[in-house]
């Protein structure tokens, strides 16, 4: 029963996240509300898909950017554990959370530390893999001593009330390819602000991670659905979008421009 | 020389383990017995949980520590005061035979960034010791600021003991310790007046930081180095943060002189007289915090060595929780609730976990290997899991705080070493087990770590 709720609260915590993050932003109060209401409006098609995969998928990625986008601005040890603990998290969440990792951390490791030597390099590398390379043992481990699966008790009255309501009628189309060139064209407000900020440039790395785990999915012959992903895109393009604080409209119009494609997409797709 | 042990006994190592202390331990070790022959089953099964609680609230706590510890605070304005407003400095240097490291030691000294008239540097030698007392003796000769203190013959021939007799001759409104080996960085006096100048009267103490000029010579001094990394980077400013009794380091602890007398010195029959202090300061209602300076000293590079110096750690431990916990209620309503829990997980946690970790080793192979022939059926899968886990959690959280502790220094290099901190820690089992024989048969025997071994030198 306690599984019923958590699509709602985890919507709910996401969306006070982004509303925090905007406000430490700079943004004024009203703006800040659009700006959510705009990325709840992507969060939403996660209803297409398994729900709380989506909404714990688009969380744990926005946490993830979030520690990935501080790391890259000051190193502290504090910095390295927030983000080895949310890559851990996101490979909770979903399996490509690993392949997310693998491709998000050398990145970081290399291209973030000033001065760095090759030893150096590894250093920091080994440091942020540490954790979820032992998260993905331990889970390993829990699946074949305990058959411990977590998510088997997932599917919510939302799956079933709104899935199998709206979205099941029309058959999924299923290709992971072309899900995939939808993420990039979904993601060009990530683009466009990695070209201007260098903390949206971390945020256009993981959208990179995450489309690059569609594609590897694709090419195991597993396929997601499409809305899954969308509010995981939603959530880390507020991050981006979040960068120009000193010019709210944009943001507003950026947010809102990416919220229309994203459905327009979504409903492509389906 | 041996006031604490006279005039507070209670707070004296002199007395290794007191009669209720032993009533305590003999009821404990009857009920294992007892255990052992009613229910060797479940008498495994219990050690098994015990000692992996034990082994993972040591690395947990730490954990938290490491957190609270890397938080990053904006520094305070720097005070730095004028040549003529820096009080006199005594610096005790105690020596056992460090003839060969004495040069360096002099320039270590001589490049301190400090008034040479208001420094006061003692050089403590034992009185036998002839070749050191002949180099000290030379050096006070051609500088003033020098000077030699003998020690007479006596026990416990011991480091502490050498310091409380030089106490009376020291003349400065601070005193600090330093190590033959030592390096201080030049402005640590400097750091420390402004620190004590700008901090409240209950603050007694300031720990600087401690690491090694040679941590790339091999594996062991890599490990070391990563170790004290994590230590006085990390888990010290933790324990200051949370206002927990801080166990001293070894040297660069800086003293305000009349706090220090005051609490009678250090106790010479306390092979960690360092950690003893920290405790008993705190229990006074004085406080100790870190300073951010580093000391430079040599690692030990031999097995041998590293051996001998860190069972004599372990040992002092031991000792240290034994003294503090001969009235818990005391230290409960001295430290506080917080205070006491933190004393155990950091002081009595350290121990522990060198002893529990070949323990649950030890169960984790038996009941692999040998399954139902030691445990009746479903406790072998039990014992075995919760070994397992223990050893896995426990394990994989020392791994990944050595692997963070030199990321303040910038020393990441070192940080793929951590990864065998496993290993490591097997060696501090070893040193453990080699502790407490030795706190049974030989309890204030102070074993001497042999400096000048590296082939590194040091230079700040």
């Amino acid at each position: 029963m306690i599984f019923a709720f958590l699509p709602l609260a985890t919507f709910a915590l996401l969306a006070a996240l982004m509303f925090r993050h905007l406000r430490l932003m700079g943004y004024s109060r009203r703006d800040t509300a659009i700006l959510v209401v705009l990325a709840c409006v992507q969060l939403a098609a996660a209803f297409s898909a398994s729900t709380l995969h989506a909404l714990l998928l688009a969380l744990a990625l926005f946490i993830m950017a979030k520690a990935a986008m501080k790391f890259s601005a000051a190193q502290s040890a504090r910095g390295v554990i927030a983000l080895g603990l949310s890559l851990a998290a996101v490979q909770i969440v979903s399996p490509a959370g690993l392949l997310v990792s693998v491709i998000v951390v050398p990145t970081l490791a290399t291209a973030h530390v000033p001065d760095a030597s090759r030893g150096k390099n590894a250093g920091l590398f080994l440091l942020l893999l540490f954790t979820p390379l032992m998260s993905a043992a331990v889970f390993a481990y829990l699946a074949r001593e305990l058959q411990f699966d977590p998510w088997s008790h997932m599917a919510g009255p939302f799956d079933d009330l709104i899935r199998s309501r709206i979205f099941d009628r029309l058959n999924p189309r299923r290709s992971g390819l072309i899900d995939a060139i939808a993420l990039i064209a979904a993601a060009f407000p990530t683009w466009w602000m990695a070209a201007r900020s260098r903390r949206a440039g971390v945020v256009a790395i993981i959208v990179c991670a995450l489309i690059a785990a569609v594609v590897a999915a694709a090419l195991m012959q597993r396929s997601y659905a499409f809305g899954a992903f969308v509010p995981a895109l939603g959530s880390l393009s507020l991050l981006a979008i979040a960068e120009i604080a000193d010019r709210p409209y944009r943001a507003i119009a950026l947010s809102a421009a990416s919220a229309i494609f994203s459905w327009l997409l979504l409903a492509v797709s389906l | 020389m041996t006031d604490l042990a006279q005039s507070e006994p209670q707070f004296s190592a002199s007395t290794v383990i007191t009669r209720s202390q032993i009533a305590a331990f003999a009821a404990i070790l009857a009920f294992a017995v007892f255990m052992l022959f009613i229910a060797p089953r479940t008498f495994g099964l219990l050690l098994t949980v015990v000692f992996g609680a034990l082994f993972v609230a040591n690395a947990a706590f730490r954990a938290v520590l490491l957190w609270i510890g890397a938080e990053e605070r904006p520094a305070a304005p720097e005070i730095s005061p004028e040549d003529h407003e820096l009080p006199i400095y005594s610096i005790l240097v105690p020596l056992y035979r460090e003839a060969n490291v004495m040069p360096a030691l002099v320039r270590a000294l001589c490049a301190l960034d400090y008034p040479k008239e208001r420094l006061d540097i003692k050089l403590i030698v034992e009185a036998d010791d002839r070749d050191t007392a002949i180099v000290a003796d030379a050096v006070a000769a051609r500088d003033p600021c020098f000077s030699v203190i003998r020690v007479p013959p006596g026990t416990p021939r011991t480091k502490p003991r050498a310091c409380n007799y030089a106490m009376p001759f020291a003349l400065g409104e601070f005193t600090v310790i330093f190590d033959a080996e030592d390096r201080p960085e030049p402005d640590q006096l400097r750091k420390a007046v402004a620190a004590f100048r700008t901090a409240p009267d209950n603050i007694a103490c300031l720990q600087a930081r401690l690491n090694f000029y040679n941590a790339n010579e091999n594996w062991l001094t890599r490990m070391f180095a990563l170790d004290y990394a994590l230590w006085f980077d990390y888990l010290l400013p933790g324990l200051d943060r949370l206002n927990i009794p801080m166990p001293l380091g070894g040297t660069s602890n800086h003293f305000r002189t009349a706090a220090l007398r005051a609490i009678h010195c250090w106790d010479p029959y306390n092979v960690t007289e360092d950690a003893d202090i920290g405790i008993r300061l705190s229990r006074v209602g004085l406080r100790v915090r870190t300073l951010d300076s580093t000391t430079f000293e040599e690692a030990t590079n031999s097995f041998g060595n590293w051996l001998r110096q860190r069972s004599r750690w372990l040992k002092g431990y031991m000792q240290t929780w034994l003294v503090h916990m001969r009235s818990p209620r005391a230290l409960l309503r001295n430290a506080g609730i917080g205070g006491f829990i933190g004393f155990h997980l950091f002081v009595g946690g350290t121990f522990l976990s060198a002893l529990a970790n070949p323990v649950l080793w030890a169960i984790f192979l038996v009941s692999k290997i040998f399954g139902t022939a030691v445990f009746s059926a479903p406790l072998v899968l039990v014992a075995a899991r919760i070994s397992f886990v223990s050893l896995a959690a426990g394990n994989g959280m020392f791994a990944y705080l050595a692997m963070l502790g030199p990321f303040r220094r910038g020393w990441l290099e070192l940080t793929p070493y951590g990864l065998t901190a496993p290993f490591y820690w097997l060696l501090i089992s070893c040193a453990g087990a080699r502790a407490l024989w030795q706190l049974v048969m030989r309890p204030w025997y102070w074993e001497k770590t042999t400096h000048g071994l590296s082939k590194i030198g040091g230079s700040v």
